[in-house]
């Protein structure tokens, strides 16, 4: 089956579909929670932090709404795809099937809430009273960032944890240590220590946060060829994950 | 049989599975990286020596009796495991069929998983759709079109998944017992399917206990016991040899 062949497409296309319908498969109102969830989140975090919190951060609210929803992307997506070669095993170990197929049909499957979500928070930064500018339409491309960031991620974890056990764990506690580095509730220049700033440069999550908020509530100039290099940073992460992936693949039907 | 004619070539293949779990917590694996230790675990012969040609168009049956290897063997032709030592060379797209309908999904409808199974096996949706009334009616599921799948009993599974199966246009189909499970009428479907890829010229390895099924379908038998290969060659000679009975 020829990568990026019509077989391959068509594999991946199925299988992110069974796993985006089967959620919340078994409740009343099937698949509409796939996109209500991510909508009373965004609804429920907006009025309460506008109303509480962020007062020295223009349009607070959404500035944390673009934090969580990028973050909680980035989270569920990451740990959902690294045991999805365990969650599926039957397939991992009785199938000939290409196994990155099950980490990209994942990952995309977790991204269609967070697209949904980003363009959910966009029509709220509009009602709030926000001025949306044409850099708005540039936004996707830094989703599109956002997902290859999660799948490099995804690929290397995915890998791991076939052969280490107790990585879920492990990982559990860096996302949590993840959301209280990340400028997320808070702005970058809370951070008073020089040392946690320069941290901050090699946070990659926090970029695309920013990046985001920079586009969408503006304050601070786009960093265009900050964002090109990010680019080329993620696109050979995403190719150096995905070889080493390939490279033990053939180890996995024994491991899981 | 010319060596153009190979599309499976086993050469002195071996393959060792640990007694335990390999799988190590990350402290243990780095603390043992550090001391620089080496793979001292127990290990067991899942195979020994494995010598084998399978030429196009042949039908191979492997037999023995349970832990003989009939599934590492077809494992280590798929590509699921790596030997431990020894070559695997195989010409052709092939298909692994360990269990009729793996990767099915009990949440999503009858039609829906037709479409997913087809696609696991690279047949596009829109291919698959053009064959839905016919794959519904030989497995006599039309009524269950849009019933979810955890609704239909194991039989019924089996007959869809193996419907399904009849339009995989792979060289190569190993089969690991999936063709002799089900009850007597299914049995026989299976078996017309089967003679049909024999006269398209497939090329198919079947691990099987059904003797019967074998005398009738295969060309070729290997006969395998605890690993090693006992005889291979025209399916009447080794069947005349073999007695599961054997002690293992």
């Amino acid at each position: 089956m020829q990568l990026m062949g019509r077989p391959y497409r068509n594999l991946v296309r199925e299988m992110t579909w069974s796993q985006f319908a089967v959620r919340d498969q078994n409740s009343v109102l099937g698949l509409v929670w796939s996109f209500l969830h991510p909508a009373v989140m965004v609804g429920v975090l907006f009025a309460y932090f506008r109303a509480n919190a962020g007062k020295d951060v223009k349009h607070y609210g959404i500035y944390l709404l673009f934090g969580m929803i990028h973050y909680t992307h980035f989270s569920n997506t990451t740990s959902g795809a690294m045991n999805c070669l365990h969650g599926m095993a039957q397939l991992t170990r009785h199938t000939v099937l290409p196994k990155e197929v099950l980490v990209i049909s994942s990952v995309i499957a977790a991204s269609m809430e967070f697209a949904v979500s980003i363009g959910f928070c966009v029509l709220l930064a509009w009602f709030s009273g926000i001025h949306l500018s044409f850099a708005v339409l540039a936004l996707p491309l830094v989703l599109a960032l956002q997902i290859v960031f999660a799948l490099w991620v995804s690929f290397l974890l995915a890998t791991i944890r076939v052969f280490v056990k107790d990585l879920n764990h492990i990982y559990q506690v860096f996302l949590r240590l993840l959301f209280f580095t990340t400028p997320i509730f808070y702005a970058a220049a809370f951070l008073r220590s020089p040392f946690a700033q320069r941290l901050l440069h090699f946070n990659l999550l926090a970029q695309l946060i920013g990046f985001s908020r920079s586009l969408v509530i503006g304050g601070t100039q786009f960093p265009v060829a900050f964002f090109l290099a990010l680019w080329a940073f993620h696109g050979l992460a995403l190719a150096l994950a995905f070889l080493l992936f390939k490279y033990c693949e053939s180890g996995f039907a024994e491991y899981v | 049989m010319s060596e153009r004619d190979l599309v499976i070539r086993l050469r002195n293949v071996s393959k060792r599975f640990p007694k335990g779990d390999r799988r190590r917590s990350l402290l243990r694996t780095l603390l043992g990286r550090a001391r620089g230790e080496q793979n001292s675990e127990s290990t067991f012969a899942a195979l020994n020596d494995i010598e084998l040609d399978v030429a196009s168009g042949d039908r191979v049956a492997l037999i023995g009796n349970n832990g003989a290897g009939k599934s590492t063997l077809l494992r280590v032709v798929a590509g699921l495991h790596r030997p431990t030592s020894g070559s695997v060379q195989v010409k052709g797209e092939m298909t692994l069929l360990a269990g009729l309908g793996v990767g099915m999904v009990d949440e999503l409808k009858v039609e829906h998983n037709i479409f997913l199974y087809g696609a696991m096996h690279g047949i596009a949706r829109e291919d698959m759709r053009g064959h839905l009334d016919e794959i519904l009616d030989w497995a006599e599921l039309r009524d269950f079109r849009h019933a979810t799948l955890k609704t239909l009993s194991t039989g019924m599974r089996s007959r869809l998944a193996f419907s399904v199966t009849r339009y995989f246009r792979s060289d190569i189909f190993l089969f690991d017992e999936a063709l002799t499970a089900g009850d007597k009428d299914f049995r026989e479907k299976c078996a017309e399917i089967f003679t049909g890829y024999a006269r398209a010229g497939r090329t198919m390895l079947v691990a099987s206990h059904d003797l019967k099924f074998v005398e009738r379908h295969c060309t070729h038998a290997l006969w395998l016991r605890r690993g090693c290969r006992i005889g291979f060659g025209p399916v009447a000679e080794v069947m005349s040899l073999y007695n599961p009975a054997e002690p293992k």
